[in-house]
């Protein structure tokens, strides 16, 4: 037993027969449950699959991500993001029109993801809290490049 | 166990998580490989020394508002390494005073300049703080920094294998090795070179005043437990990668800072590699 | 054939003089013991025969073919090393170093060459072990071994045996006689004036005055008698 090696590899095989073990106790419980509940979800509730859920990111996490988003958009143009956070609203006077954003609150400031609702899809009150699915693109508007999701859905709240 | 590779798989969807893993990999994977000979060389102040000095140099390069902060930062950084690795190899008892002067000096002349100066920026404090402990800002990297970084690992990489059995024998005895003809100046002007480089992009990665940490911690655990030179070198590389791993995951997972949760990985590995040193020994 | 000749050499640091007027000779197969009082230059000697620190006035050749990186020496432990990380075959390869050149790596016949220099030492079982779990007379020997690798012609020992207990140190001086019996020549520095009289074949003496001649010439000089009478000659 003078072996390092050994000691390591001894060490190494229980703490991975302790994660196995502790996936094998959780999947009978979920197992007896999802067969029904599969046939009552509706796909609008879970809404359509994101390349970049930021959503399944911690929230310090997601809010460097939307920081990566909006420092180097020309890696994500294109792709399908969804983000949760609090919907902000203000109005842009000189295009006379409203904007939408994601807010994300962060340790030194919030990071604002816009986005521009889809046709069809009734703009969200202010200040509550939203999940957005759209395409991440880059616009040109006058000087500007503008960052936003596209074509975003807001799925409804609840359950 | 499945759910876990799900979380991950969904971090490394983005691209910002997938470069700071390859950048604080390679960074520790060098940091440690020179540690080892430090640690052995009684240096290990070293990198804590340099990181003063890098801070230092920032200073006066924020202050002169140069564009690009290397430019002044690697020179000097280098010229320092050199000048306090070879100060100690003359007179053990001056090297390490000399670096406790140079670093602390470095230190106060650096937020000084930086406090005094009316061209720097208004959060300073912020600033300060960020590159002592490192910034989240090593969580957005373009892709030039991945690439000089992953150019630069490459390099230290491949003389670290080209000159291992050399560096081993100016570290195990730097008497014997000059007596039989090695130059042994030159491979110390070397390491010294290599360390200022590591240290200087360390620094972003975990502050300065944290990358001793990423230089000594692995090397000093690997001795806890393995006897040869081949094997605690390895040992260190891989630990120090795993640390980083973990390190740079867990603090994206629970918003803790980057730097100083891989120094916590690193510093809880060496107490578990010190327990398995006492348990191999009874 | 003079391996080493050194001619009316002064030893010292800047530019200070520690010892003149240093003349002897040095031929294959001897065994000379460098002895003295502390601080008579001895160490400061050895360095320049190795060539890292240039004498203060006088010439010391090389001859038989020997170079400067052809002198296996074995200098004094520091405490790094007696904790050093490293396996016995580590550190007698490192012996190879100098002439390997660029070379990352070491030759088949490199390897051999280390294995058969452990055996003649006697610790080629302790080849894997590592450094620091061996007592100061095995780490001596793998010391030993090591300078045989630099260069199997002439040795340079500086105080082999200091903090070894008795019956080690006999041990090791045993292997050192060994050695020299096969060919080697040795040139060793000590303390212990008592060893090198036994088992040298030649004695130079530095201090305020210098002797150079072989062991019985020292034994019935002057100064011979003197610093044995001083040192406890006599085992």
């Amino acid at each position: 037993m003078k072996n390092p090696i050994r000691v390591l590899l001894c060490l190494c095989t229980a703490v991975l027969l302790t994660g196995c073990a502790a996936r094998r106790a959780s999947p009978p419980a979920a197992e007896t449950q999802t067969p029904d509940a599969v046939e009552a979800l509706p796909a609008a509730e879970t809404g359509p699959a994101a390349e970049l859920d930021l959503t399944g990111l911690s929230d310090s996490a997601a809010f460097r991500a939307v920081r990566d988003l909006l420092l180097f958009p020309e890696r994500y143009t294109g792709r399908t993001v969804k983000v949760s956070g609090v919907c902000a609203v203000y109005y842009d006077e000189a295009a006379d029109v409203y904007r939408y954003a994601c807010r994300l609150p962060g340790a030194d400031g919030d990071a604002l993801l816009e986005f521009l609702p889809a046709d069809g899809e009734r703009p969200p009150a202010p200040d509550r809290a939203i999940t957005v699915f759209g395409v991440f693109d880059l616009s040109a508007e006058g000087p500007f490049l503008r960052c936003a999701l596209r074509d975003a859905r807001l799925p409804a709240q609840g359950a | 166990m499945g759910r876990l590779l799900e979380t991950l798989n969904a971090y490394l969807q983005f691209p910002f998580v997938r470069y700071a893993l390859i950048v604080g990999v390679l960074i520790a994977l060098c940091a440690s490989l020179l540690g080892v000979t430090l640690v052995l060389k009684r240096f290990s102040f070293i990198g804590d020394g340099l990181s003063h000095v890098a801070f230092g140099a920032m200073a006066v390069a924020s202050v002169l508002q140069l564009s690009n902060q290397l430019l002044l930062v690697l020179p000097l950084t280098v010229l320092c390494a050199i000048l306090l690795l070879r100060a100690g190899q003359n007179a053990r008892i001056k090297g390490d005073a000399a670096i406790a002067m140079l670093s602390v000096a470095a230190l106060a002349f650096g937020y000084l300049l930086l406090r005094l100066s009316p061209s720097t920026s208004a959060n300073l404090s912020g600033d300060v703080c960020t590159t002592l402990f490192g910034s989240a800002s090593f969580l957005t990297l373009s892709m030039q920094d991945v690439w000089f970084c992953v150019f630069l690992s490459a390099a230290v990489l491949g003389l670290f294998a080209l000159f291992y059995n050399k560096l081993f024998a100016v570290t195990f005895d730097e008497n014997f090795a000059r007596a039989v003809g090695t130059r042994a100046d030159v491979y110390n002007l070397l390491i010294a070179a290599v360390i200022a480089v590591i240290i200087v992009l360390g620094m972003k990665l975990v502050g300065s005043l944290l990358i001793s940490a990423l230089i000594i911690f692995p090397a000093l655990s690997a001795m806890r437990v393995f006897r040869s030179f081949r094997a605690v070198t390895l040992f260190s590389a891989g630990l120090s990668v795993v640390c980083a791993l973990l390190g740079l995951l867990l603090s994206l997972a629970a918003g803790t800072p980057v730097g100083a949760t891989i120094v916590a990985a690193d510093a809880a590995a060496f107490v578990i590699c010190w327990l398995i040193g006492v348990f191999l020994r009874k | 054939m003079a391996q080493i000749v050194c001619n009316n050499v002064a030893l010292g640091y800047d530019g200070s003089a520690i010892a003149e007027g240093v003349t002897f000779s040095v031929s294959a197969g001897d065994y000379l013991c460098i002895v003295g009082e502390n601080g008579s230059g001895k160490t400061t000697l050895m360095k320049t025969l190795l060539h890292l620190q240039p004498p203060l006035s006088g010439s010391v050749t090389l001859g038989d073919g020997l170079r400067p990186g052809e002198i296996g020496y074995l200098p004094q432990q520091t405490l790094v090393q007696r904790d050093f990380p490293a396996s016995v075959r580590e550190i007698v390869l490192s012996g190879f170093q100098a002439r390997a050149g660029l070379r990352p790596f070491y030759t088949r016949a490199e390897k051999q060459t280390a294995a058969a220099a452990l055996d003649r030492l006697g610790v080629s079982d302790l080849a894997r072990r590592s450094y620091r779990e061996l007592s100061g007379g095995q780490q001596q020997r793998v010391l030993l071994a090591r300078a045989l690798c630099a260069a199997g012609k002439i040795l340079l020992l500086d105080e082999p045996v200091s903090g070894l207990d008795p019956k080690v140190t006999a041990e090791l001086y045993q292997a050192i006689l060994e050695l020299n019996r096969e060919g080697v020549t040795i040139l060793m520095i000590s303390h212990d004036v008592a060893a090198a009289v036994r088992y040298a074949s030649h004695i130079l003496h530095i201090g305020r005055q210098v002797f150079f001649g072989t062991r019985d010439a020292y034994v019935q000089s002057e100064i011979g008698r003197q610093f044995l009478a001083r040192e406890g000659g006599g085992a």
